[in-house]
């Protein structure tokens, strides 16, 4: 079968010695660069680069793109075990990860998010594989109107991502949709709320508030609260997910995955989104959805499986229309046509030794990760052993090494510092920063698609129906924005019907 | 808070002075250390500086700051070009990237660091827009020298493949026809594509809708799905869709036909003498440098652009090797400048 002999040709290429070797690197780099927060795979990749000159290229991708999916397995190991993101992808992880952790639970926690992404990331393969070239060209369709029907979609599901107060997760959001409004504007240019900075222009920046929100304040809080060393008081309980783990987990790995895979498509921090989308989804569906946020195993294996089903995705518009979707990608870009490479509609059809070499090798590259990160279990969770007071210091250093790392940019590092500040006075008073982040991902898009809509129909906000796709995602935004309301006007009537009971 | 106060205790049980917890020998000792060791930095130091002084530029280490992010064509440039640079020059040539702002926070930081030419910034059209379209910016064109024109990629007009228009004429008739109605993308309001769609307005005399989206990347794809319809984005980014037939090019923006699509006619021929627009990058260094260093830097880019395999990567690339000197560079510029500066002003483009 034609597909058997290009997989064929792929393994020819993914199993030589040097790029076996090429994709362990990767991969191993990818993991450690995971799991430090702040930096991410853009950081390895300006590490790497003067390294893949010399590389051929279907070898160079091979190894750049074991970084970035490996880097989607190690950015769940902090975010489980002390609650702060490696990865921006990772955030949702912390949710109910850490609370596993704190229930001696951290083992199974690694475990599913091991499992889950080597599922996410394989699946995720075949489907780039057979569904490549159909994809990009369907992701073409995909204009402005539609971008802003997706994003509201995205925005109405914010209210799952929180545990505690709609309200105060709606606040939250608000205030993210405002923090996303900072820089340039995206249709006139003008700069808002920049005060003359240009590093402003390009707006407050996801990895420093993410990482200040959710790393910096983590290190902040702990450092006010414990003197003493074990928040986990209770013994760690097995290291592996048991039968049942596996039960609950089955669901959400396959949805999962395909959300992953689709929304790892999209132009932008495509994993955050996805991991995002993928926890309120589960929360969405599933019977006790009051229970996330206290340690659900479906609260991990979902987000974990989409962003790396996700980090597949993303290397559709990539490698079938030569079209980068983030920074990452972009640089990917850039190897490619440095090696004198064009990435482009025809890039299958004229590369099929790097298309099924990159795609063979990341099979190989999942499964290497997979061996890899299970017995490191046992190490990681040891690392819950070593006292604060040593742990954080090192934490928060490679916050700020991270953050720096991606543009040379102290100013970034500041705003990774005041955000820390604001998401440690968020947790005294009980909000939370993942629904901040969401709108502030999703807020500029929103706003950019939707002014670029109305320039397209010349003012007329009827696009948005007669578009097929984005009338769809209205449609189910809407329901979504509705349905999520019902359980506070059932609470209204709950509460007026026992009023009335009460009088009578 | 507790914390804090254990923690003062703790200090409070080591303390004593230096004279109450060591004998007299140790503290001699460390001061002796301390006193050898200050003499050797100030001794390496001085070697250093006098080296430095006596020598030739460069004696040390060159940045050249990349104001985009690793892997976009403007860094695909520099990081061509360094290892050469870094032979010819005797010294390392390290490729910084410091992105933002469309590139005005890389522009900036060089126009912040001293003019000692061991900062030099490559840099696109941005750094001649920006100081005119963004308003409050630290820095202007004419605080840099340019000491090398290098590369440059004309912009295409280009439409979907399945589009109707199969000339520039069929175009631009039913622009006139339906004035408002067409829309072009861009990469974003005050890009390089911005300019060249609003020039295109100009000339052609046609009323286009301006719709800017967040990058080159962007601003094509829009133009491939159809939601837009037409786009003007450099050559070097369109190859791959004109080689496969998703896009179709009506026109170059140039004086001379493309190498690669040879039946793809200029907007010259079509009879728009003016309206030309190419994304073009350059090297620059502050102009307070001095001329010594400059005559150095602008030599060493020109032998560098004449170096066979460098010539080979660009043509991969798609990026034509221009390598104009200081003095070509600069007239160059000025026509450049006019004609940015009208359209921005005609277009009212950032105001």
């Amino acid at each position: 079968m034609d597909v058997l002999d290009k997989i064929g040709l792929g393994l020819s290429i993914a199993l030589t010695p040097a790029n076996l070797l090429f994709c362990f690197v990767g991969t191993v780099f990818g993991t450690l660069v995971g799991v430090l927060p702040g930096f991410g795979p853009v950081g390895a990749f300006s590490l790497l680069l003067p390294l893949t000159y010399k590389m051929e290229a279907a070898s160079a991708i091979i190894m750049l793109a074991g970084v970035y999916y490996g880097a989607m397995y190690g950015g769940s190991t902090t975010s489980i075990l002390v609650n702060i993101p490696g990865e921006s992808a990772s955030i949702v992880t912390c949710l109910d990860g850490y609370q596993m952790a704190r229930q001696g639970r951290a083992g199974p926690a690694l475990g599913i998010s091991a499992f889950g992404s080597f599922i996410g990331g394989t699946l995720g393969v075949v489907g780039l594989m057979f569904l490549a070239p159909i994809l990009g060209q369907a992701a073409l369709s995909f204009g402005p109107p539609e971008f802003f029907a997706l994003t509201f979609l995205g925005l109405t599901l914010v209210s799952y991502l929180s545990r505690g107060s709609t309200i105060k997760a709606l606040i939250m959001a608000v205030l993210g949709l405002l923090a996303g409004s900072i820089g340039m504007d995206p249709i006139s240019g003008v700069p808002r709320f920049t005060h003359g900075s240009t590093t402003l222009m390009d707006g407050v920046g996801l990895v420093p508030v993410a990482i200040g929100m959710f790393g910096v304040a983590e290190v902040l809080e702990n450092i006010e609260s414990t003197t003493s060393i074990s928040i986990f008081k209770t013994k760690i309980k097995g290291l592996l997910p048991n039968f049942k783990d596996w039960k609950d987990s089955f669901w959400p790995i396959l949805r999962g995955t395909v959300l992953g895979f689709f929304v790892g498509m999209l132009p932008g921090p495509s994993g955050t989104i996805g991991s995002f989308a993928s926890y309120a989804m589960e929360k969405k569906f599933s019977r006790y959805p009051e229970k996330f946020g206290t340690g659900v195993i479906e609260g991990v294996a979902g987000p974990e499986t989409a962003n790396n089903a996700a980090t597949t995705g993303a290397f559709i518009p990539l490698l079938s229309l030569g079209i980068p979707i983030s920074g990452t990608t972009a640089i990917l870009l850039g190897v490619l046509m440095i090696h004198g490479v064009q990435p482009g509609p025809l890039f299958i059809g004229k590369y099929p030794e790097i298309f099924w070499g990159v795609v063979t090798s990341m099979y190989v590259g999942n499964a290497m990760l997979l061996v890899l990160n299970l017995p490191l279990i046992g190490i990681w969770v040891k690392v819950l052993k070593i006292p604060y007071f040593l742990l954080f210091p090192f934490i928060f250093l490679f916050c700020l090494f991270g953050v720096y790392t991606l543009n040379n940019n102290l100013i970034e590092v500041f705003i990774m510092l005041i955000f820390g500040i604001i998401g440690f006075l968020m947790r005294k008073t009980g909000f939370e920063g993942a629904p901040f982040l969401m709108a502030l991902v999703l807020g500029p898009v929103m706003e950019s698609s939707l002014r670029q809509s109305l320039l397209i129909s010349h003012g007329s906000p009827t696009i948005f129906f007669t578009r097929p796709i984005s009338a769809l995602l209205v449609i189910v935004g809407l329901a979504c924005l509705i349905t999520s309301l019902f359980p506070m006007f059932r609470r209204k009537r709950e509460d007026l019907s026992k009023k009335i009971g009460d009088v009578s | 808070m507790k914390h804090v106060i254990d923690l003062t205790k703790i200090l409070k049980e080591r303390s004593g002075t230096m004279k109450e917890r060591y004998g007299r020998r140790q503290r001699a000792a460390v001061m002796a250390g301390g006193l050898i060791g200050t003499c050797l930095l100030l001794i390496l130091h001085l070697l250093f500086l006098t080296a430095a002084r006596g020598a030739e530029y460069p004696t040390k280490t060159i940045q050249m700051v990349s104001p985009f992010p690793p892997g976009g064509l403007t860094d695909i440039v520099a990081r061509i070009l360094n290892k050469k640079l870094s032979t010819l020059l005797e010294q390392p040539v390290v490729v910084v990237n410091k992105a933002g702002g469309g590139g005005t926070v890389g522009i900036q930081s060089v126009a912040a660091a001293a003019p000692d030419g061991y900062t030099i910034l490559i840099s696109t059209p941005t750094i001649m827009i920006s100081p005119l379209t963004v308003k409050g910016l630290p820095f202007r064109f004419k605080d840099f020298s340019p000491f090398n024109l290098s590369t440059s990629m004309p912009t295409v007009v280009s439409v979907k493949k399945d589009a109707p228009w199969k000339t520039l004429e069929d175009l631009i008739a039913e622009a006139k026809k339906n004035p408002g109605k067409l829309t072009y993308s861009s990469a974003g309001p005050g890009t390089l594509p911005h300019l060249a769609g609003e020039l295109f307005k100009k000339d052609t005399a046609t009323d286009i809708t301006h719709v800017p989206m967040d990058g080159a990347a962007k601003a094509t794809t829009a133009a491939l799905g159809g939601h837009v319809n037409m786009t003007f984005i450099a050559s070097g980014g369109l190859r791959s869709y004109l080689e496969a037939g998703s896009l179709r090019a009506l026109a170059v923006m140039a004086r001379r036909r493309l190498e690669e699509f040879p039946n793809v006619p200029t907007t010259i021929e079509k009879g728009y003498p003016k309206l030309i627009n190419s994304a073009w990058v350059g090297g620059f260094v502050l102009a307070k440098t001095s001329p010594a260093i400059f005559k150095k830097l602008s030599e060493v880019f020109i032998e560098a652009l004449k170096d066979k395999e460098i010539i080979e990567l660009f043509k991969k690339v798609g990026m034509q090797i221009e390598n104009l000197g200081p003095e070509e560079a600069a007239k160059f510029f000025e026509e450049e400048e006019e004609r940015v500066s009208e359209i921005i002003k005609i277009a009212k483009i950032g105001q």
